[in-house]
């Protein structure tokens, strides 16, 4: 009784940490002989697209930037999570050791946190995330249009064309990345979803069958999802990403699914973002 | 023994907290548990106002029109807009209708409607709908503690619930 016991628990053991043992490559740390970008932030924007909203925002500037060279720009949703150095995308020491070996373009990146509303006395600041970053409209790619990318543009030279955007984020923030290429492709030619929320939690669960109804768009789309992830009223992640790499295949998209074991975080995608920074920029130099 | 048990009890016990939080309508519905018609009832207030606050009062959720509840901080200043919060299942070919709101003690928010009682978690997700205790419209929504209750003109409807009302 005592074996049965013991085993049951390194069964559930093996269970619970099997998944996710993603190990962080050389090109997710800083290395001696490369040259390390600015990051600046984070800065406070109050919005007028998401009215009465306030956020936190962070700039990443590389070393190789020029004033007078526009530089891509790839935005960032839950800008906290991938703006951290020592986090699980760390994308700063991503971006700084795939630029410095000419894997990537020299790329601005934009990290955003989701709005709030300040709680103005009692309780607690109200999070805007879910109506943010879950909505199926154009309302935040015209958030970016009208503010966050002017504002940046006024200390840093961007590039004004699609194919030298892209956009990413995690959860929610992969759902929102999507719409915005998907609402505005003149906007955002790149998408890069990490466990991305192609489920009904707003509407979300429309893509598959709209992307197989629609004309093609000029977007390019890395999506990364894994077995282990979410399956609850919303829908099954795994499923919804599955769905979303079908209807991309079916249209003809140039897309990648990277599906692994791993569960509702950014483990997986954070170990294997510098080979699809790579990919998803390979025609910009 | 003892030790093993223990282990056994601390990895189930952490498996939960490995999910991201969500809340189903499942939390809250009791099995076996329906609407009860409560027979009629004079109400001795005057009908509430078509606002509902969260827990702590911070926010204030309303409808006026549209396909959202929407919300506002408690104590914003003056001149400061509702913003479209809950998304509204809506009838195909009808119009948006909410005829009462109010909230839990979780934060979740409960808006009557044609459809039945639309339930949302303290995010504006929709958890999930409860079928309406009887035909016609609700036009007053509460908690009496466990109990939701539900008025229909005169007639009074009461479930219980896993939550209850916000003390």
């Amino acid at each position: 009784m005592r074996r049965l016991l013991f085993a049951l628990v390194l069964l559930s053991a093996a269970t619970l940490f099997a998944a996710d043992d993603y190990t962080l490559g050389p090109d997710s740390m800083p290395q001696d002989d490369v040259p390390q970008g600015k990051v600046t932030g984070p800065l406070k924007w109050t919005s007028k697209v998401f009215d009465g909203t306030v956020r936190d925002y962070w700039v990443y500037v590389p070393a190789q930037y020029k004033a007078e060279q526009p530089a891509c720009v790839m935005v960032f949703q839950d800008g906290g999570t991938y703006v951290n150095a020592k986090g699980q995308f760390r994308v700063p020491v991503v971006f700084d050791n795939l630029i410095h070996k000419k894997q990537m373009p020299v790329t601005v990146g934009i990290f955003i946190s989701p709005g709030e509303f300040l709680a103005e006395g009692k309780g607690k600041n109200r999070s805007n995330r879910s109506f943010e970053y879950d909505t199926v409209s154009n309302q935040y790619a015209s958030f970016l249009e009208k503010e966050l990318l002017p504002e940046v543009g006024k200390t840093v030279k961007l590039r004004d064309d699609a194919a030298g955007r892209a956009i990413c984020g995690i959860s929610s923030g992969g759902i929102c990345a999507f719409t915005a290429a998907w609402e505005r492709p003149d906007l955002f030619s790149k998408v890069l979803s990490h466990v991305g929320s192609f489920t009904n939690i707003r509407g979300g669960d429309v893509y598959p069958g709209l992307i197989r109804k629609t004309e093609k768009k000029p977007i390019r789309v890395y999506l990364q999802d894994g077995s282990g992830d979410l399956d609850n009223l919303h829908g099954s992640w795994p499923l919804a990403n599955l769905q979303m790499a079908a209807s991309l295949k079916h249209m003809g998209y140039d897309y990648v699914l990277a599906y692994g074991d791993g569960g509702h975080n950014g483990k997986h995608g954070g170990v294997i973002l510098p080979e699809s920074l790579v990919w998803l920029w390979r025609d910009v130099k | 023994m003892t030790r093993t048990l223990f282990a056994l009890a601390v990895l189930f016990a952490l498996a939960p907290a490995a999910r991201a939080q969500d809340m189903p309508l499942s939390q809250i519905l009791i099995d076996g548990e329906d609407w009860m018609h409560a027979g009629r009832m004079v109400r001795l207030t005057a009908r509430p106002s078509v606002v509902a606050t969260s827990p702590d009062g911070s926010t204030t959720f309303r409808w006026v029109s549209g396909r959202f509840v929407e919300a506002r901080q408690t104590n914003a200043k003056e001149g400061v807009p509702y913003a479209p919060y809950c998304p509204l299942r809506v009838k195909k070919g009808e119009a948006p209708s909410v005829t009462a709101k109010t909230t839990d003690r979780d934060g979740r928010i409960y808006a009557a409607t044609p459809l039945g009682v639309q339930v949302y978690d303290p995010t504006g997700r929709l958890c999930g709908v409860v079928h309406p205790p009887a035909p016609g419209k609700i036009d007053e929504l509460g908690f009496l503690g466990d109990r939701l209750v539900a008025w229909n003109g005169d007639q009074r409807y009461v479930r219980k619930l896993n939550t209850a009302g916000v003390k």
